[in-house]
This record gives C-alpha cells, structure tokens and sequence, in this order.
C-alpha cells in the first residue's frame, strides 16, 4: 500500500516526526525485539555491528547484501518482508495497550547495576508496577522442590527484606522462588519476578495466582518477548538478569546441579554477594548451598546478615536491632506446655515421625498429636511430606531453655 | 391340561413373586414360553426334556405354553428349571395339582435329573418368611443357605424325583445341613509394627464410621492397616448380618455352609475396575456394584489416583446417602451402599517423596497432577487423611506392635454405643449426621473457637474442612468417653487433615488437587 510503504519509507521520513528521543529508541529497540525468531541473545550484537537499533532497523528494512551478511539469508529476507510493513511505533503502542511497557538501558525504572553486567539485554519487557526509584534489590532464590525449612527460610528471609525497604527479585518458579515472592508481599514489600519465557506467558502453570499477585503489588520482566515459550535453556540466561538486578543473591536450599548455582556463578562474575541458607548436612538440597559457602559465601542464618551486607543507603528502614521475619509470625501465646518443650528438645536433636517423637518422648501419640498441633499454630513446628515434623527455623531464642 | 406353581426370581436385589403356569392344548408337539423368558430361560426348555427322560419320567406330548407371571417383568436365570419340570409332571398327571400349592420351589435342572444349586437362596428365604409363606423346596446345595433365616420350612432335593417324591408326599432324604461356626477373621492390628499414628487415625475412623485415605511410599504398611479395620470394626447389628449375607448371596458369594458372619464385609477392587463394576449396573438386571458388596463394611480402595476418574466420581452419590440408584432402560434399581471407604496413595508418582532414604524424582508438575487427579468433592468426604511413613528395617525389629485388634474394638463399640444413644437407633454415626445436629451436640466454648479459627487461619481449613474436623473431634470424645468437645480432641482431628495441608503448604498453593 502507498501510504504505508511511504511512511515506512526511510527513518528520516515525515512518518516518524511525531516521536522523539528515548520513545523513538524504545519503539525500534521493542519492533526489533518482536521480529519472529529474533534471540534477545543476539540482539545486542546485531545492534552494536549496524550502530544502533534505527540503522539496524533500516538496514533489516531494505534486506540485500549487508543485512544477509549480518543475519543470514533466509531471516533477511523474512525480517525485510515484516519490516516493510510494520511500523515501529505500532509495535510500542501495541504493547502499551496490553499494559506492557519496554524499558531500555540505563532508565531508572530498574537498578542502574543490571545496565552495567557484561551482557545487558537490549532492552526488558515489563508488566506491572513501576518500580519505586533508587529502591536496592536482592535475589532470593533455591531449590523448586524445597523442604518445609527452605521454604520457611525463603519466606521469613524476603519478609525481613521487605521490611527493610529491600526488593526481592526471584525466578518465580515453584518452591523456594514462589515463597520468597510470597513472602515479600505478605510483608507488603515489592517483589520482582524475572521470567525465562514471554512476559504474558503463564509459566509454570500453578503459579498463576502467584503472578497475578506480583502484577499487582511488583512487577514481572523478561527479556523475552511477549508470547514467548518457555524453553530449557531460556532459564540459566534469565539468571544473569536476576543476578544482575541484585545487590547480592541468597541461595535457599540447592542441590549440587540447582539452576540457583547457575545464578550465584553470575553474581560472582558481576561483584554481587553471594550468601547462603545453611541446612542439615548429608541432605541432598544443601549439597549446593553447603559448597557455596565453603567456597566463600556468606552463611546467612537471619535477614540482618542480609542487611548489613548492603549499603547503608540501599536499607531503607534499618531495623533497628530487631531480629528480622520475626514480626510477621502469630505468636498468640509466647509459653510453651511441658511437654511441647520436650518435643521442641527432641525436634532440635533430630527431625522425626510422630511415631518416633511418640517413643523418644514416651507418651501417647495422641498427646504428642495435640502438642505438635498448638506448636504448629504457634509456627515452632513445620511438618513436611512423609509425615515429618521439623523444628522451624528462626524460632526464638530463650524458648527452649 | 393346566398346571400352576409358585417360583421366584431376582431382579436387581429384590426378590419378585413369579406364578409358572402351564397349558396343554392339542397341535404339534412343540413349546411356546412367554412372560419375558432371557436366553437362559429359555433354553431351560431342552434340559427340562432331557432331565425328565433321564429321570424316566413322562413327558406331555402336546403343544405346550408355559407362562411366567407378572408378564412385564424380565425372567432371568435358571430359578425355573425345577418348577416348571414339576408342572409339567402334574399336566401327565404324575402330580395333584393340590400338592403344588403352597410351597415355593426354585431350582436348575442337569441334563441327567440332577438339581443344581442357584444365587440368592438366602435372599429368596428370606422373602418367603416375609411373605408367610409355609414351605421353600430348595436344590440341597443351597439348603444350609436358606435354613439360616428360619421361620418356614425349607426342603432340599438332590434331583428331580426326590422332588416328585416330596410333592407326593413321600419322605425325602435331607442331606446334614452342618453350619460351621463363621472363620473369617481378620488379622491383628499388633501385627503392624509401629505407625502408631495411622493406628490412632484408624481407631478414630472405625470407631465414628469416618472415610479415610493413606498417604505413603511403597512398602509402608498402607495395605496392612487397611486390612485390619474390619477386625477392629464393632460387629454387625442381627438385622444387618441378614442384610448383607441376603446381599452376598444374590451376588453369589456366600460361602455355602457357613454360618451368618457378624463381621464386617472387605471389598478391594482392583483399580482397573469399571465405574458398572463399582456402582453396579449390567443391561437388562442390575447386579450389585463393589460398593454394595461392601454395605455395612469397607471399601479398600488401594492406589486412588490410578482409578479411571468417572468410577471416582459415582462413589461421591453413596458416599453421602449410603445408597446409589441405577437406571437402565427397562428397570431403576437401588442399591444399599453404606460402606466406609478406606484409600491408599502414593504422596507422589514415584512414591518416595518425602522419604527418609530414597529421594523422590517427580518434577513439580507431574506431582501437581498426581494430586489433581482426585477431584476436590471426593477428597472433601473423606474427613481423615494420614501420612504413613515408611520404616526402616532397624524400626521394623525394634518397634513394638502395640495393642490387639480386640482391645481397641472394645472402645470402638463403646463409641459407637455413645452415637446410638446421642443420635438414636439406626446407622447414624457422627460422620454422617446432618450439620445441624452436629454443632448442637458439640458446642465450642470460646476456647475452643479461638483455636478453630486460629486453625483455619495457619492450616487453610476451608469450611468443609472445619465441619469435617469438627466431626472427628466428636468422634475423639466419643471414644474418651466425654461429654464435651475440648481443644485437645480439636487439636488431634486437625492433625488428621494432611492434604489440607499438602494442598496449602507443600509446594504451597501450587499443588491445587481440585484444580
């Protein structure tokens, strides 16, 4: 058509008038980014060859000898057919419509860092709030299928971050990822979910109530582009961003081959902290988190080993000596009976079965039930799959004695 | 020539009145059978001639109409052989017809004369005591069976001419009917080592008539414990020992020459089962299901998430009025299906999540799914769930067995006996009793509601959960022996609610099993 063609006909022609600056970037950078079969990883690349997202977007646009040599044959010929007729502030807008928004390198939207690794994104795709300016980020990541104690720790950790004016990034996968989200929000803090897949894409499938929730109170990035599959090998590459936006990266229960290692390898590259959640030793999800910390990484056993860590501007609220992620627990009734203090001493030696408790402690099983119960309501007990009652982590000091 | 005799016949699970008249009128020899004769009824015709030429006997040479009365309703079976023989006789005149009145005779003719035995005899008896009637000639195979209800007079016959002969008035022959006391027993809850949670949780279970499901890795003893609940199980009422042996003996299952069992029935169908093979069905007469085999007893249920889902779903109907109604295009049957259903599971596809020495290699998603395949309406009937850990083979050797199946059962009964005496006679027990009853009789103090809701808010116990849990506690009472619902029994019967937990905690929200 005419008009179309006319308005797509050069950069310099009237059609692109009305856009200038940042939002004529962010419009070729995102036309770009939704070309079929393009990779974010080659992006940049391709970019950096033609000298920027226009000329790239121009050069794609007339095809021939010098795009072929930059993209190859065949996607030169398919990108100049959808370059001829797109246009690149419909994309954008597009976007706008479905509440998408495209961040680009260096806007404030994000913490300046991730803009500094070896290889930033060309730019992020971003749904859901915007993110409060200067606010420092730390990652909260682990094992999917995690124990009752990782999944506590992640919790407690994040809410502790949240009360400390910290944002929590993570993967948003099952497990440790889900609690550390979850537990930002139940503290009212902001969370940041990176995706390995489109933005809009729901993955993994039982977690969209938990995105919906972070759409709301946090905000969801990728760099992927919307409609995007989830793809195995999508999800180490997200890592370098989630390792990116932090200040430092908390490992929560991770086994010898966890994808949480794979984000921890990242922030050592990039100068971030690096801590980790100690567990009991022998168990095959603190196989990872055990190595890290021998090779150096700080044992975390409480949020202000977090905090203290960062810099005193990126705490926002300092917590003022207070143990962290004890706030938000229920505790109705400090006192514990006789007997629940004996199976918190049995828990504390060893994690058991309630027929095991029931024989170490010599009583009824019926009376250990009830006890188990009311030390669960008060969050001393967290029970796990097969049956298992664990002591929980952060339980107040003095309790037992 | 005319002849008329009294049989019956089993539709469904009821026993229907069946009039067998005979006519002769001149013509070809030949045979007319009407009144909805099956394919076995109608064969009958060729082993009645061969039976009563091999028995010597006459045979009427003439066009013969046999009808069976009530004309609208299906015949199915053998029951006809022996009465219809019989008329056939009186037509050659070898019989009064006075003497073929006022008894009732079923039975299946061999080719050589013999009388074979048939399905529901204690059914049938039964029937006939209702109905007053005097006499019941039955084949002696199935003598024992229908001599247990008593109160008519029951006959035995080995062939077609001691029929004759007794019909004659001759005497016949009756074989010993020699009852032997009832041996089925079931073994000892001693016998499973340790688990003295799941053995608390099946205490509970048997003694408030509450379902129950397992949840443990291969090996743990889940199959062992399901086994023992009908030991444990008070022992049937008189009048429900005749309704589930008059129900056994239709299905054809009663063990001739067994006395009436007063302990429960144990059911535990294979998961490939049907949802006809679970419910009961089949095209013309419906015959019972699994779960009317199991009425009054236990439907064991191993491996529940491996049942084809629509044969999950039909147990949700009886599960919540204790009978299931099967429409097929020529007959609606109701079956009694009050069973207590006791599950089995695998806390995950490869069963070892969880599991103190082997680890689990389920992804998140297909375990996720391995819970989503029970639907959340079957899961919310069954009021007790439990995890049962496996042992090591150290705790095997080292844990004591505990209690007998005897001294628990005497609590059971004694809890039960409190539920009669609360809710009134019948089957009424606190896992079945309307809502609104039950929040009268277990009124919470403000004690017991701060921690109800305090429950509700840690655990995400939805409102069916606190009924279900609220029904449990009063089952905990029950067998104290007290009055009145404490926090502790509340505190337990929240303990028996592990998939409310596994559904809010591991994994977290994730593993929604309703989906």
């Amino acid at each position: 058509m005419p008009d179309e063609m006319g308005r797509a006909a050069s950069p310099a022609d009237e059609g692109y008038a009305g856009f200038e600056g940042k939002d004529r970037e962010r419009s070729f950078r995102a036309a770009l980014a939704l070309l079929p079969h393009m990779s974010p990883v080659s992006l940049p690349r391709m970019m950096s060859m033609a000298g920027g997202a226009e000329e790239l977007w121009d050069l794609l646009r007339r095809g021939g000898e010098r795009a072929t040599a930059l993209v190859g044959g065949e996607k030169a010929g398919e990108w100049s057919r959808v370059c001829r007729r797109t246009d690149p502030w419909d994309s954008l807008e597009k976007l706008a419509r479905r509440g998408i928004r495209v961040i680009l390198p260096g806007e404030g939207s994000v913490p300046d860092v991730l803009w500094k690794i070896y290889d930033p994104p060309a730019l992020l795709f971003a749904r859901g709030r915007e993110m409060p300016k200067g606010m420092a980020c730390v990652a909260v990541v682990g094992a999917r299928k995690a124990t009752s104690y990782g999944r506590r720790c992640a919790e407690q950790l994040a809410a502790g971050l949240a009360e400390g004016g910290v944002a929590v990034v993570s993967g948003a996968a099952y497990g440790i990822d889900a609690c550390a989200h979850r537990g930002c929000m139940q503290a009212g803090g902001f969370t940041v979910a990176v995706l390995g897949c489109g933005i809009d894409v729901v993955y993994p499938p039982g977690n969209a109530g938990l995105l919906a929730g972070i759409a709301e109170s946090g905000c969801i990035l990728s760099e992927y582009p919307p409609g995007d599959e989830p793809q195995a090998w999508k999800f180490p590459h997200r890592n370098r961003i989630i390792a990116g936006l932090s200040l430092a990266v908390v490992v929560v229960e991770a086994s010898s081959k966890s994808g949480a290692l794979i984000t921890a390898d990242f922030a050592l590259e990039e100068g971030r902290e690096v801590m980790a959640v100690p567990g009991p030793i022998g168990h095959p999800l603190t196989e990872g988190t055990h190595e890290l910390i021998k090779k150096g990484a700080k044992l975390v056993t409480g949020v202000e080993d977090i905090l203290e860590e960062l810099p005193p501007e990126a705490v926002q609220r300092p917590l003022d000596g207070r143990q962290g992620g004890q706030k938000g627990m229920v505790l109705r009734d400090g006192g514990v009976s006789p007997l629940e203090k004996k199976i918190l001493r049995l828990l504390g030696e060893e994690a058991g079965t309630l027929d095991r408790l029931s024989l170490r402690a010599g009583e009824e099983p019926r009376e250990i039930l009830v006890a188990l119960t009311s030390l669960v309501l008060k969050g001393f007990v967290c029970q796990d799959a097969g049956g298992l009652y664990a002591l929980s982590p952060f339980i107040p000091r003095g309790i037992l004695s | 020539m005319y002849a008329r005799l009294d049989s019956c016949s089993i539709l469904g699970m009821e026993v229907i009145g069946v009039e067998v008249e005979i006519n002769t009128s001149g013509g070809l020899p030949g045979i007319h059978m009407v009144g909805l004769p099956d394919a076995a009824v109608r064969e009958s015709y060729r082993r009645i001639k061969a039976a009563i030429a091999n028995s010597e006997l006459p045979f009427p040479r003439q066009l013969i109409t046999v009808n069976l009365a009530p004309a609208h309703l299906r015949k199915e079976g053998s029951y006809f052989d022996l009465p219809i023989a019989l008329a056939m006789l009186a037509v050659c005149g070898r019989l009064e017809s006075s003497a073929l009145r006022g008894r009732l005779v079923v039975g299946e003719l061999a080719l050589d004369g013999k009388v074979r035995g048939v399905r529901g005899a204690l059914a049938m008896a039964l029937w006939a005591r209702r109905r007053d009637w005097e006499e019941m000639v039955v084949p002696a195979e199935n003598l024992a069976e229908a001599c247990l209800p008593g109160g008519i007079r029951v006959v035995g016959v080995r062939n077609l001419r001691e029929a004759l002969d007794h019909l004659q008035g001759k005497p016949v022959p009756q074989p010993e009917v020699s009852v032997k006391e009832s041996t089925r027993s079931f073994p000892c809850l001693s016998e499973v080592k340790g688990q003295l949670h799941a053995k608390r949780a099946l205490e509970v279970a048997a003694a408030g008539g509450h379902n129950i499901l397992f949840i443990g890795p291969p090996g743990s003893g889940k199959s062992m414990l399901a086994e023992r609940l009908p030991g444990i199980m008070p022992p049937l009422l008189p009048e429900e020992v005749l309704e589930v042996a008059s129900i056994h003996s239709i299905a054809g299952l009663l063990d001739p020459g067994t006395a009436l069992s007063a302990s429960p029935p144990f059911r535990a169908p294979h998961h490939s089962i049907s949802h006809v093979g679970m419910v009961g069905g089949g095209r013309n007469s419906p015959r019972p299901g699994e779960i009317t085999l199991s009425h009054r007893g236990v439907l064991f249920l191993d491996e529940l998430p491996e049942f084809r889902r629509d044969t999950l779903e039909v147990l949700r109907q009886p599960l919540e009025t204790g009978k299931v109604t099967v429409s097929r295009s020529l007959i609606t049957t109701t079956f009694p299906a009050r069973f207590l259903l006791v599950a089995g599971m695998n806390p995950c596809p490869c069963g070892f999540l969880g599991d103190s020495v082997r680890t689990c290699c389920c992804s998140p998603g297909r375990i996720r799914n391995y819970y989503r395949r029970l639907s959340g309406p079957l899961l919310d009937r069954i009021d007790i769930q439990v995890e049962v850990p496996r042992l090591t083979p150290r705790e095997l050797v080292e844990l004591p067995g505990g209690e007998k199946s005897d001294s628990v059962r005497e609590r059971v009964v004694a809890a039960r006996q409190r539920q009669r005496d609360r809710w009134g006679e019948g089957s009424t027990t606190n896992a079945n009793v309307e809502t609104g009853r039950l929040y009268e009789a277990c009124r919470l103090g403000e004690e017991e509601r701060r921690f109800m809701y305090l429950a509700s808010e840690k655990i995400g116990l939805t409102a069916r959960g606190f009924d279900r849990c609220l029904r449990v506690a009063r089952t905990i009472a029950d067998l104290a022996g007290r009055e009145k619902v404490s926090v502790a029994d509340l505190a337990e019967a929240v303990q028996y609610r592990s998939l409310e937990r596994i559904r809010g905690s591991w994994l977290l929200q994730e593993v929604g099993y309703a989906g």
